[in-house]
């Protein structure tokens, strides 16, 4: 492989990374893994319906570990390696976890507040309204088998191609495409009939 | 993209959970951590975190172990006081002196019990449960069967609370099975480029034609080449196929990546050109962002 630093480097945004970003040079240790991959871990958590409280635990419990085994991840497969601890880190968190029937419902403005990725120190309203729609997506997520529910958050969330959500879930590409489509067919049916409580519909505004 | 049932506002939605972002407070935590480990030079610390309960819980020393090792440290002290008596030869005194000082040394902390211990940790730095050489092929659980969408959707309305599905599906990590597809998924596995597989004819499966898999498979070839840093051979891979992915499903996804090749290859400008190109063609897409990416610092013309 040809070394990732060799690459040129391309611009940066607070959006979503990609699986594993062509231009960046290895993760060489825990604060590394921090700027980089800190955000993914924390969404993944959170949208697979772990509590703010439990996602900050096993977050830095999968950031941890994935530190210490830095020196034997293959160069570019970072990413793939947190996913799965996240996911197994992830399962142990909820069986301790008793989840409400309505996941992320605890979702405080407070929270929101410390996420204005979009620039800007959001409205209260704003803030009201973006807590709302996270513990809505949380909802539907939840209701929607948890291999769907993935794949969905890292192609409409994480920004993932087909090839990257099948790298990471380990799984030929031709499942990851169907699974997805699968996943994009019941979110709709289930959003369709959640319609009116999104707040980010049109004219809820 | 084109035909994703995704609308707006499950875009929308999809959207406020981008923007989602790791407490300060963790972040701070986690650096202040990592600040810490890089001043005091231990950072195998970090190793034997997690591995502590575990190796509480699940690596009890084997019984006859625990009974020979006051057997063998009594040997130790016999051997240590009998090698120091003829070494330095019988005096008065050393007698008492060995006895009182050396052998309660060896006997509370006896040589080869250390060893044991610590060579355990190589294999154990991560308890069983996060080891990730096992995460991924069991964290697959198994596909559910393709269902109708109604018949899905009545299901859930059935089963009381909703969280039932998920936790039996997450159940199944434990199962070493990496993945029972059902029929759709098992018939998409593996394509191959170079034979292009002709799935079986599916009632289930009406848009798993022949050309979707080939694209899958394309797909899946350009990103092995970008993964592997061989962005020429990606951008070859997308020439040779650009009429067949620019008609396919997954066209977007094919432009993102050439895309990508493109600025890693040392074309940022043209990179950047397509990237602009990108936003306009598919406003909506998913991938939007990280198009996005590449305008930011490739302004028209820069070399």
């Amino acid at each position: 492989m040809t070394p990732a630093a060799s690459r040129p480097s391309s611009p940066r945004s607070s959006s979503p990374e990609p699986v594993s970003p062509p231009d960046d040079p290895p993760e060489r240790n825990l604060e590394d893994l921090v700027h980089r991959h800190l955000d993914f871990v924390w969404r993944l958590l959170r949208r697979l319906g772990l509590s703010e409280a439990d996602a900050e635990d096993a977050a830095q419990q999968v950031l941890l570990v994935v530190a210490g085994k830095l020196g034997e991840i293959e160069p570019g497969k970072t990413r793939t390696f947190l996913y799965g601890i996240a996911l197994r880190v992830a399962s142990n968190a909820r069986r301790g976890q008793r989840r409400s029937a309505r996941a992320g419902q605890e979702q405080s403005a407070l929270a929101a507040v410390q996420r204005p990725a979009g620039g800007g120190v959001p409205w209260p309203d704003e803030i009201a309204e973006l807590g709302r729609a996270q513990a809505l997506l949380d909802e539907l997520l939840s209701e929607l088998p948890e291999e769907l529910a993935r794949v969905l958050v890292l192609a409409e969330i994480e920004q993932c191609t087909v090839p990257e959500i099948a790298e990471l879930e380990g799984m030929p590409v031709g499942t990851a495409a169907s699974r997805l489509r699968r996943a994009r067919v019941a979110f709709r049916e289930l959003l369709l009939r959640e319609e009116h409580r999104n707040p980010l519909r049109e004219g809820a505004r | 993209m084109s035909r994703d049932p995704i609308d707006d506002a499950a875009r929308a939605l999809f959207a406020a959970g981008a923007r989602d972002q790791a407490p300060a407070r963790l972040r701070a935590a986690l650096l202040a951590r990592s600040a810490s480990e890089l001043r005091s030079g231990v950072a195998e610390r970090v190793l034997r975190l997690p591995e502590m309960p575990s190796r509480q819980a699940s690596a009890p020393r084997p019984r006859f172990a625990r009974q020979l090792w006051p057997v063998l440290s009594a040997a130790a002290v016999l051997v240590a006081a009998v090698t120091t008596w003829s070494v330095r030869g019988p005096s008065p005194g050393d007698g008492v002196l060995i006895s009182a000082e050396r052998a309660p040394a060896a006997g509370a902390r006896p040589a080869p019990e250390r060893p044991p211990a610590e060579a355990v940790l190589p294999d154990r730095v991560l308890p069983e449960a996060v080891l990730p050489e096992a995460v991924l092929p069991e964290a697959l659980p198994p596909a559910v069967p393709e269902r109708a969408a109604g018949e899905r959707s009545e299901s859930r309305e059935l089963s009381a609370p909703p969280a039932a599905p998920r936790q039996r599906s997450r159940a199944h990590p434990a199962n070493p099975a990496p993945s029972h597809g059902g029929p759709v998924e098992r018939e998409q596995a593996a394509p191959e480029l170079a034979a292009p597989t002709r799935p079986p004819p599916s009632a289930a499966a009406p848009r798993a034609a022949p050309d979707i898999t080939r694209q899958l498979a394309l797909l899946q070839q350009v990103q092995r080449a970008l993964r592997a840093g061989e962005n020429q051979r990606a951008l070859e891979l997308l020439d040779q196929h650009a009429a067949e992915l620019d008609q396919s499903d997954f066209d977007a996804e094919a432009r993102l990546m050439r895309i990508e090749a493109l600025a890693g290859a040392g074309q940022p400008a043209e990179a950047g050109r397509r990237a602009r190109e990108f936003l306009i063609r598919f406003p909506h897409s998913p991938l939007v962002d990280r198009a996005r990416r590449f305008t930011e610092g490739a302004a028209p013309g820069a070399p």
